[in-house]
């Protein structure tokens, strides 16, 4: 019997201490509809990106000297924004919960890293 | 200053604007300056096939290809849709693939026309008679004017690749080597072929040794002439012909580039008759205003600076960034170019000094209500016995001793 309740409160000390967290760790950032990258020569900044499902609006801001853009290779491989260098422009893509892979089309620059990952919740 | 000398500065001044006006233009920007760069396109494997033959260029800007076999090879664009054609009937590229205009383009900027599609059936177009061709494929370079990200680059020098006055260079410090990786994709009597390569990031080698070695090839030949025309000459002829010498010399050496403006670089043809012109015109003003030092009766310290001052900038400042890239396009050795480049600005040094003594002595004279009287340089001489002191006549006072 005694056993038993040390090993109840046992259990029960580890799920709070798993389940409360520290102030250190980061709170996981809601998902939005609206998302930005930075588009340089030749990367993304971040490469992972998270949004939430249906309309989602991307942003990309061209730091580099060439033009860029975003393509979502498992939508069709459809070009949701376009930027010329210097530019920030914002596109739209409706997509489903899921995950995605996200590059450059213009040749070249996927193979140099211009690629990520979108994760849509 | 008299007629016949503002004439001479007026005419070289107004020909050199034209033409450099000219060569400068956006059109013609693609100099082989422009290709000098720290990245390397390598093929690192390339099936054997007898009569086929791969050329990179410098940076993977430019890759050619020949096929003198009997069969045509079929090169895949960005979409695996047939892009190029090269066989015994010429070269011919596809209309349908976008590939066909995007590798116009070093980056890739331009309009793609609509009706492309690379799912549809070919429409060949023949841009060759020849079984061969070279083009701008995106997939064996680095896609931007600005370096990777690994490389630090200063201000001045990402504002000059911007503009692209020069390719991609900088430091990439404990990363050289290769970094990236490519592969086209072709076809050859029903067989199918890759070839692969892959980008490397090699940073320039070091810059003074040039610059001292061309500082010591200046006071050699300085030196040498000096020594030469001790016995013979008076007055300022003393530097100023061993100082015209040195001139040519540099001129002469100058020459290289005209080679490689013809045919280092498979640029089109304008580019490289731009090319050429731009060169000749230097290589002409240093030489011409080399000679009229040496041998005129008037003018000649003019006419040094203009020379000396023609080939700084042709051979020192147009040409720089080759010495601080690690490749540019060339079919003589790398260290001779960059001895050149460097010997194209320190050639200017003495010059500068013998011009700007020389001016200092006139404005000097003219302070003190004198006749100019160049006879007294204020450069250094071998020793006061050999320079007498000769108040002559501005038409006789650089000749010999008599």
């Amino acid at each position: 019997m005694r056993t038993s309740r040390v090993l109840v409160i046992a259990i029960a000390a580890v799920v709070i201490a798993a389940c409360g967290g520290g102030d250190d760790a980061p709170a996981a950032a809601p998902a939005s509809g609206a998302i930005s990258v930075e588009a340089g020569d030749l990367y993304y900044e971040p490469t992972s990106l998270t949004a939430a499902a249906g309309e989602i609006q991307i942003t990309i801001e061209n730091t580099g000297a060439v033009e860029h853009d975003v393509v979502i290779e498992e939508a069709g491989d459809v070009e949701v924004v376009h930027a010329e260098a210097g530019e920030t422009v914002t596109g739209t893509v409706t997509l489903e919960a899921g995950t995605y892979t996200f590059y450059c089309a213009i040749p070249g620059h996927r193979a140099a890293g211009m690629e990520g990952t979108l994760t849509v919740q | 200053m008299n007629g016949r000398r503002v004439s001479l500065a007026l005419t070289i001044g107004i020909a050199v604007v034209l033409v450099n006006g000219l060569a400068a233009t956006p059109a013609h920007a693609h100099t082989r300056t422009a290709e000098t760069t720290n990245l390397a396109s390598v093929v690192t494997n390339a099936p054997e096939l007898e009569g086929v033959t791969f050329t990179v260029y410098t940076g993977g800007f430019l890759i050619g290809l020949t096929n003198a076999t009997d069969r045509d090879i079929i090169v895949a664009g960005y979409d695996g849709e047939p892009y190029l054609r090269i066989g015994p009937d010429g070269a011919f590229e596809n209309r349908h693939s976008a590939a066909t205009y995007l590798n116009r383009e070093r980056y890739g900027d331009v309009a793609v026309p609509p009706r492309v599609d690379p799912a549809s059936d070919p429409d060949w177009i023949r841009v060759s008679a020849q079984p061969s061709w070279v083009w701008h494929d995106h997939r064996t370079h680095w896609m931007s004017p600005q370096p990777p990200r690994f490389v630090e680059a200063s201000v001045v020098t990402r504002l000059l690749m911007r503009a692209r006055l020069v390719g991609p260079i900088g430091s990439g410090g404990e990363q050289q080597g290769a970094f990236q990786e490519w592969q086209i994709p072709f076809e050859h009597d029903q067989h199918a072929y890759v070839i692969s390569g892959e980008l490397r990031w090699i940073d320039a080698p070091p810059v003074w040794p040039w610059y001292l070695l061309a500082a010591a090839f200046v006071a050699m030949m300085l030196g040498v002439n000096r020594a030469v025309s001790r016995h013979e000459m008076i007055g300022p002829q003393r530097w100023l012909n061993p100082l015209a010498n040195l001139v040519v010399a540099v001129a002469v050496v100058n020459a290289i580039h005209l080679v490689d403006d013809l045919a280092a670089w498979p640029g089109d043809l304008l580019d490289e008759l731009f090319g050429l012109l731009h060169t000749l015109l230097f290589l002409t003003a240093g030489l011409v205003g080399a000679f009229w030092a040496r041998y005129a009766r008037d003018g000649r310290v003019l006419a040094l600076g203009i020379a000396s001052g023609a080939l700084v900038y042709h051979q020192g400042l147009v040409h720089l960034p080759m010495l601080y890239a690690s490749q540019f396009p060339t079919l003589w050795p790398p260290e001779l170019v960059r001895f050149s480049v460097a010997l194209g600005l320190m050639q200017a040094v003495p010059v500068a000094w013998f011009v700007i003594g020389h001016l200092r002595s006139h404005r000097s004279d003219a302070n003190n209500g004198l006749q100019a009287d160049v006879s007294q340089p204020t450069v250094p001489v071998a020793s006061k016995a050999d320079q007498p002191h000769i108040n002559l006549d501005s038409n006789i006072k650089y000749g010999t001793k008599r």
